[in-house]
């Protein structure tokens, strides 16, 4: 079923995810999507616990914040313990993970919260859920960190180059490191949070990581770099759904492999092209 | 022997620097007067790049206080200008040697604004400065060690400062990178500007500075290099190291005839 909500869904999905993933991935974060995934199930319990309501936006607003409160801890323990990233990253999201379960089976047992939800949305039923002036509510919530991501990302651009290429130095000219961290970190988290809801955790986390690795093989330039990434991202979104389509498969996965195939062909391309040139200078 | 200035340009009183309660740097307290070119000279280990790094407010202080123009550094910041090492970035991050030489026109107030005609003028200008012009266009990646240098000095030339902090800016470099550094270092001091260089090399050091700060974990002397660059000193700076006493030998006889013309 060809649906223009569900493309446009998934590509605002893209959009948002290849943009921030690029910045993510050049700072050597890019696992903070995976993370996300599961940090923020202290979040959706409790949230559920207050609200009674396990479809809301009451949910949503509880694994922000706990996609938030990840960050912060990371961020703590990489600079005050002295632990690498991917060490700090692996702590905090285990924690709070953990801290997740046990508040499902303790005190949300009867509710129907699935560890496997978080992990597996399905975009095809975006269609199907109420519709405020008449687009469907997540991907008008999604529209919303849509534009202001973008908006945020082009006003502060060098903000964003400088304190991912050279923190000390941009230190040393009085630029706020911490504010443009937790800016970008921040986006990120709601970002994924809301796209975790429509398409699932292992969609965000490649929509994170292969566009922005897709354009690495391809470009030196930043503002290419950035167009590269979102561009890749959002044609594979569409053209991994047509697929689907066709072939009457799940898109999610469609977009995935695709996404994987392209980048690993591109790579293949670069070496053999790069053998061939070293034959013929000797 | 520190030499104590009236008007300094520089003031490190009393410094204490520790990382997880080793102290590195124990009660530095010297001062520095306008104009002048700075060796800072110590074994590896003697805290030399920790001096730097907390003139320019990057690593916490246990004690003590730093003054550039009898102000703090928040006051100054924008007369001071910071060449890291250039180990301390990531060479394969995606910009251009331009994108890099124009970091130097930013601050916290300009970020969310475009650059000016000026600031672009500004930046290509200091390209010249160092002879790299022609890689402008060229990805940071394709540098040599010692042309990656030369871009930090450019972006630090970009901002057009009044005092100038570099971290080991000859360590890895080139005969022509040496060289175009060296002349960028002599306008420099031509314009009257204040420049702190550290550096490991004791044979060069003699040709290229007119002050010495001699560090190992204390300031053991800071002041003219006549009064500071003796045996005694060096001897106190570097321990019983037999080869670089051997070293300290030769500089000796290089200091009877100075390479410098001024001299």
């Amino acid at each position: 079923m060809f649906d223009f909500w569900i493309i446009l869904t998934a590509c605002i999905i893209a959009l948002n995810s290849s943009l921030l993933g690029s910045f993510l991935v050049l700072k050597r974060l890019s696992l903070i999507g995976d993370a996300l995934s599961h940090a923020v199930l202290p979040g959706i319990v409790i949230a559920f616990l207050i609200s009674g309501q396990i479809n809301s936006f009451w949910i949503l607003l509880g694994a922000s914040s706990f996609g938030i409160i990840a960050i912060l801890l990371i961020d703590w323990l990489n600079r005050k313990g002295g632990f690498a990233k991917d060490s700090s990253i692996g702590i905090i999201y285990t924690l709070l993970f953990a801290v997740g379960i046990i508040l499902i089976t303790s005190k949300a047992k009867n509710a129907d919260i699935d560890v496997d939800c978080v992990l597996f949305g399905d975009i095809n039923t975006v269609p199907m859920v109420p519709k405020v002036f008449g687009i469907p509510e997540p991907t008008l919530n999604l529209m919303i960190i849509s534009f202001s991501t973008l908006y945020i990302v082009l006003l502060g651009l060098k903000g964003f180059k400088i304190s991912s290429f050279d923190k000390e130095y941009a230190k040393t000219l009085g630029i706020s490191i911490p504010f443009w961290n937790y800016l970008l970190m921040g986006l990120s988290s709601v970002s994924a949070v809301f796209s975790f809801d429509s398409v699932g955790a292992i969609m965000v986390i490649g929509l994170l990581v292969i566009p922005p690795s897709f354009a690495n093989l391809l470009t030196r330039k930043l503002s290419v770099f950035l167009l590269i990434s979102v561009t890749f991202g959002v044609l594979s979104c569409i053209f991994g759904h047509l697929i689907a389509l066709v072939l009457d498969i799940p898109t999610i996965p469609t977009v995935g492999i695709l996404m994987g195939l392209i980048l690993m062909l591109t790579l293949l391309i670069q070496l053999v092209k790069k053998r061939s040139s070293k034959t013929l200078n000797i | 022997m520190i030499k104590n200035i009236d008007d300094p340009i520089l003031e490190v009183h009393d410094l204490t620097v520790a990382y997880d309660n080793e102290p590195v740097l124990w009660n530095a307290d010297f001062s520095v007067p306008k104009g002048k070119m700075i060796g800072i000279v110590g074994p590896n280990g003697a805290g030399k790049s920790t001096l730097l790094k907390s003139i320019m407010g990057l690593v916490p202080i246990a004690s003590g206080f730093v003054k550039l123009f009898n102000e703090s550094l928040k006051k100054t910041r924008s007369k001071i200008a910071y060449v890291p090492q250039k180990e301390s970035v990531d060479w394969d991050f995606p910009a251009t040697v331009l994108d890099v030489v124009e970091m130097g026109r930013y601050s916290q107030k300009k970020l969310f604004k475009r650059l000016t005609k000026r600031d672009k003028e500004i930046a290509i200008e200091a390209l010249q400065k160092v002879k790299m012009m022609e890689f402008a266009k060229k990805h940071i990646s394709e540098l040599s060690g010692g042309q990656q240098q030369r871009v930090f000095i450019a972006r630090a030339l970009a901002q057009e400062a009044e005092i100038y902090f570099m971290d080991e800016p000859f360590s890895g470099v080139d005969v022509n990178s040496e060289k175009a550094i060296v002349d960028v270092l002599l306008q420099l001091q031509k314009e009257e500007k204040t420049i702190f260089v550290v550096h490991h090399d004791l044979q060069s050091a003699i040709n290229y500075f007119d002050w010495f700060i001699l560090i190992n974990k204390r300031v053991i002397a800071s002041g003219p290099i006549d009064d500071v660059f003796t045996p005694e000193l060096l001897k106190k700076t570097y321990g019983g190291n037999l080869t670089l006493l051997d070293q300290m030998g030769q500089v000796f006889k290089h200091k009877q005839f100075p390479i410098r013309e001024d001299k």
